[in-house]
This record gives C-alpha cells, structure tokens and sequence, in this order.
C-alpha cells in the first residue's frame, strides 16, 4: 500500500461554518491503482487530495505514506514531495517560466537536480506527455490551451512519481485534446503509475478508472469497481449524473456480460446483440 | 439583436488573426452554441460580443448600439452580460452579497432595488445561504454561480456563458442549463460557449469556429449530421448520436435527428 487516509477529518477554520470539510474518511491508493474521486461540489474531493499530498494536515486521524505517518516527526516529507505528485486544477495558470524547460524543470531544481540529470529529467516528461523536444525553448503562455495542460503536467511527472494526483485534469480540454491526455494518463497508469483523479464527469470516469469513490458531505458514500458504482441505483441520490451509456443502459435494460452496459461500446454490442 | 457584421480581431503584435471575417446574429430569446477546439477563437468572440475588446476588423452592434463607441461602454456591458470560464478572475468583493452588489452599484441602481436584485439572483443560482460568505472560500462550482447571480443582477438582454460550466458538478451543471433556458424563455438571449456536445444540442442554434472561422452554422441536428468533420476538427458528437450512427452503419433504419438518449429509446423501442 502507498498512500492511506485513515479516518481524516478537517475542517477549514476561516469559514466559521459547523460544516467539517472531511468527515471521517478512510481511503487506500496501492501499486497500479486508478481511482476516481466523485461527488457533488464542496463534498471534499480536492480536500481529499491536499491531504494524500500532505498540503493540509488533519484535524484528526492520520496520512501514511508506505506505511509511516506523514505528520509525524521525523518523516521526510521531501521523499513524500517526491514521490507523490499533484496537478491542480487549471494548473497551467501557475506558469512563471520564460520558457518551458524552466516550467519544467522547477520541481527537479528544488529536490536537488542539476546539469544533465535535470535536463534528461525535462526531456524525460516531455517526452512522456508526447510533446515534441523542441518545445521546451518556447514560451509556456505561446501555447494552445491542450499544450499548456501537458506542460504542467510534464512538470509533476518530471519527479517520476509513484502516485499522481489529478483535480479535474480536462476541464476546459475540446473533445480532441480531452480524449488524448486521457490515454496519455491510461497509458501511465499501465506504466505502473498510481492515480486519483477527481472529476465531475463520469463519462470520462467510465473511460479512464477501474474503481470509483463516492464523496458526499465529506463522508465516503460508497466505494468500488467502476462498473459497481456508476451503474448503482443511488447515483442520483448523490447528485451524480450517470454516464450516458449507462443511462441508455438502464432505459434499454442493456447487459454486456450480464453486467449493466458502461461503455459506448458495450452498449451498442448490447443494443445489436437483442436485434431490432 | 447582437450582430456581427464580418468581424476580425488581432491582438497587438500577433501577425496572425484570432478570428476573421465572423458574420453571426444573436436575437433575444434564442439559445446559441459556439462550439471549437482549444485556441479557435471562442473566448475572443465572447469577449467582442460585450465590448470587453474591439474588432480590429468589420463591427459588432448592440440593438444597434456600436461597441467602439467609448461613451456606450457601460450600456453595451449592462445589455450583454459575459461569465468567463475562471470564476476567480471575476470575484471583487469581501462577501458574496457585496460581489453580486457591484454591478448593479456601478449601474446606479437605488439600494432597496440592489437588495431584491441580491435575493433574486442568489435565489436563482441557488446560493442564498452563503450571501455573507467570502468568495475565496467557495467551491469551483459556487464561485461560477456567483459570478452568475452578480451578471442576473444587471438584468442583462443577453447573457453570454464562456464555457461557464465547466467547473461545475452535473447538479450546478443542470442548475445552470435551467437557468439559461429559463433565461431564454423569458427574452434573453443566451451564448452558450462549450465542449460539451450534449448541451449544445439543447441549442436553438449552433455555431462552429475552426482556427478563427466561422465553418458551420445550423440547428444541432444539421451541425451534428456532420460528425467526421466534427471529428477531424478534434470536436466529436453528443453520445446519443454517436450510437444511431453506429447502428446505421450495421444497416439498421434509425429515423435521422436523434440528439438525446431519450430520443434515441423512442426511435429504438417504436
């Protein structure tokens, strides 16, 4: 096991409110896991995500990164900076740099890396978000909004992380440029990179997670496979909306494998396997 | 009306154009849907229709009112309301009752009148109990609705949503979608700039922008019967289009038009 929260609770003391952000959360991130993080917003799902990253600190309960307490005296967190790395939402509106490489490079700077291992470090994430080398002279802000999310995102990978975290990393992505940095991240997952990934759409969830967490008031509301999940009959009573192949699915009653449908795919296999 | 009469806009020092020769007309009381890839020149075409910038070619009117008139600034910017995609850049004020205030206090508008606009437009986007909230303390999601109720406040003739909701979760998502439409209904006309395929076939009208160009214009069925070009344009169609087609192509008689799933079980279970 990587990364654990057990029974994390916290509160943002700014807001005054008798609302705890997190309630009591237990969740595990092993070896080669994709997890979803779903639910409404304000359910603690990128609260969730300071935390596995050790940005906030509970309030009760503990944080373990491979076993030890990450708040606990004497842990390095620079070996937990290291190996767990976080894309923030719209991450590309936190660019400095005059060029990408300086972008790139400011993670592999600040844990110690220099000369050649810092620019195979550069060329190394690039390389991995399938941009061109030559990029890396260019100007961050002088690139397509596609190309922008890459770059930050080359930046988290440039520590080669175990676990990565993503909040929302499409939002604001056209269906082209959505579609390929979802298989660039299925691709690192397969790679044996560790996921959690918030996101409001469950459609790209279907696509991209094998299991799902359910947020709701900061409380874990429900957990599993994918498939279990988002085909649950109490989706909507977490104010989610299934995936339309699902939806399509429990209209139809559509089965693949005797399973409800959860794929485009899938679904029309179901609708021609019935027959007209 | 909102009319773009073969409108291009430059930004200084770019040799290259962000968007030419753009004829396109917005009347009150209809949903429009700008559609295109990352850097077509949506964002650039939201922020010309208020006069946020000026065309550098050709001209966009107002109910006849010229945006590159300096002493119609505020009135343009009254008439058409725009929410951008990044709800921070649009918070000004230390709570959110003072935020929403703030356009209708640049109006003029009498206190008690700002009072009832407040509660209305925190009513309609649903966030009445965090009217004494500080803004940086909003979820994504709450923050657009904000910014939202604050644009409602103004009481514009057109609203002009610049992928508004992207942040937001499907309930904010459909909370917003209600909003527009009911919006719609009573006058305003809505531009509704997304990626998302399944709201734009809610559209009256869609639009389609390539590398600065207006390429497509027509109902969602019409936009949509394109989908290799949609494709090839790194746009795609909504799911349930998507399906028919695939059934079409294995030789099944599907009625054409089906832009929803539940148009689509009509169509399969008649």
């Amino acid at each position: 096991m990587l990364l654990e929260l057990r029974g994390v609770y916290f509160k943002y003391a700014e807001l005054g409110a008798n609302k705890a952000a997190l309630n009591g959360i237990d969740l595990t991130v092993s070896e080669g896991d994709s997890i979803a993080l779903v639910g409404p917003s304000g359910s603690g799902k990128s609260t969730v995500l300071l935390h596995l990253d050790g940005l906030l600190r509970p309030a009760a309960g503990r944080v373990l990164y491979m076993g030890g307490d990450i708040h606990a005296k004497g842990f390095d967190l620079s070996r937990l900076r290291r190996d767990v790395g976080l894309l923030f939402q719209f991450a590309e509106t936190n660019f400095f740099g005059q060029t990408v490489y300086e972008d790139v490079a400011y993670a592999p700077l600040n844990h110690g890396l220099r000369g050649r291992a810092l620019a195979q470090a550069v060329t190394r994430a690039l390389e991995m978000v399938r941009l061109a080398p030559s990029v890396k002279d260019r100007s961050p802000f002088s690139l397509s909004g596609g190309e922008k999310r890459k770059v930050a995102l080359a930046g988290v990978l440039a520590m080669q992380p175990r676990v990565l975290l993503l909040d929302e990393p499409t939002s604001g992505l056209d269906p082209g440029t959505r579609a390929n940095l979802l298989s660039l991240l299925n691709d690192l997952n397969r790679q044996g990179t560790a996921m959690v990934m918030v996101s409001h759409d469950l459609d790209e969830v279907a696509d991209i997670a094998r299991q799902a967490v359910v947020l709701k008031d900061g409380r874990v509301a429900d957990k599993g496979s994918v498939r279990e999940v988002l085909t649950s009959p109490d989706l909507e009573s977490w104010d989610l909306e299934p995936p339309e192949a699902v939806r399509l699915g429990k209209l139809l009653g559509l089965k693949s494998k005797g399973m409800p449908v959860l794929s485009e795919a899938e679904a029309v296999s179901a609708i021609l396997a019935r027959g007209k | 009306m909102i009319r773009l009469e073969k409108v291009g806009y430059r930004y200084p020092e770019r040799e290259e154009a962000v968007l030419e020769d753009i004829d396109l007309s917005i009347r009150r009381g209809e949903l429009v849907a700008v559609i295109g890839p990352n850097g077509s020149g949506k964002s650039t075409l939201a922020k010309l229709l208020n006069g946020m910038i000026l065309p550098t070619q050709g001209k966009v009117t107002v109910e006849g009112l010229e945006t590159t008139a300096e002493d119609l600034v505020w009135e343009v910017r009254r008439r058409v309301g725009l929410i951008l995609q990044n709800p921070d850049n649009q918070m000004v004020a230390p709570t959110v009752e003072d935020d929403v205030a703030f356009g209708p206090e640049n109006l003029g508008v009498e206190p008690s009148e700002i009072r009832r606009r407040i509660g209305q437009a925190l009513q309609q986007v649903g966030m009445s109990e965090y009217a004494g909230w500080p803004p940086n303390r909003l979820s994504g999601g709450q923050k657009q609705r904000v910014a939202i109720a604050g644009v409602l406040a103004m009481q514009p003739n057109y609203l002009v949503l610049d992928e508004a909701t992207s942040m937001l979760d499907p309930t904010g998502r459909k909370q917003l979608l209600t909003i527009a439409l009911r919006l719609k209904a009573s006058g305003v006309g809505v531009v509704m700039i997304t990626h998302h395929m399944k709201e734009a076939a809610l559209a009256d009208r869609i639009a389609v922008l390539v590398n600065g160009k207006l390429v497509r214009e027509g109902t969602p069925s019409q936009v949509f019967s394109a989908s290799e070009a949609l494709t090839s344009w790194g746009l795609g169609t909504p799911f349930a289009v998507r399906v028919a087609h695939a059934l079409k192509e294995q030789g099944w008689n599907l009625p054409p038009g089906i832009l929803t799933v539940e148009e689509l079980v009509d169509a399969l279970c008649s």
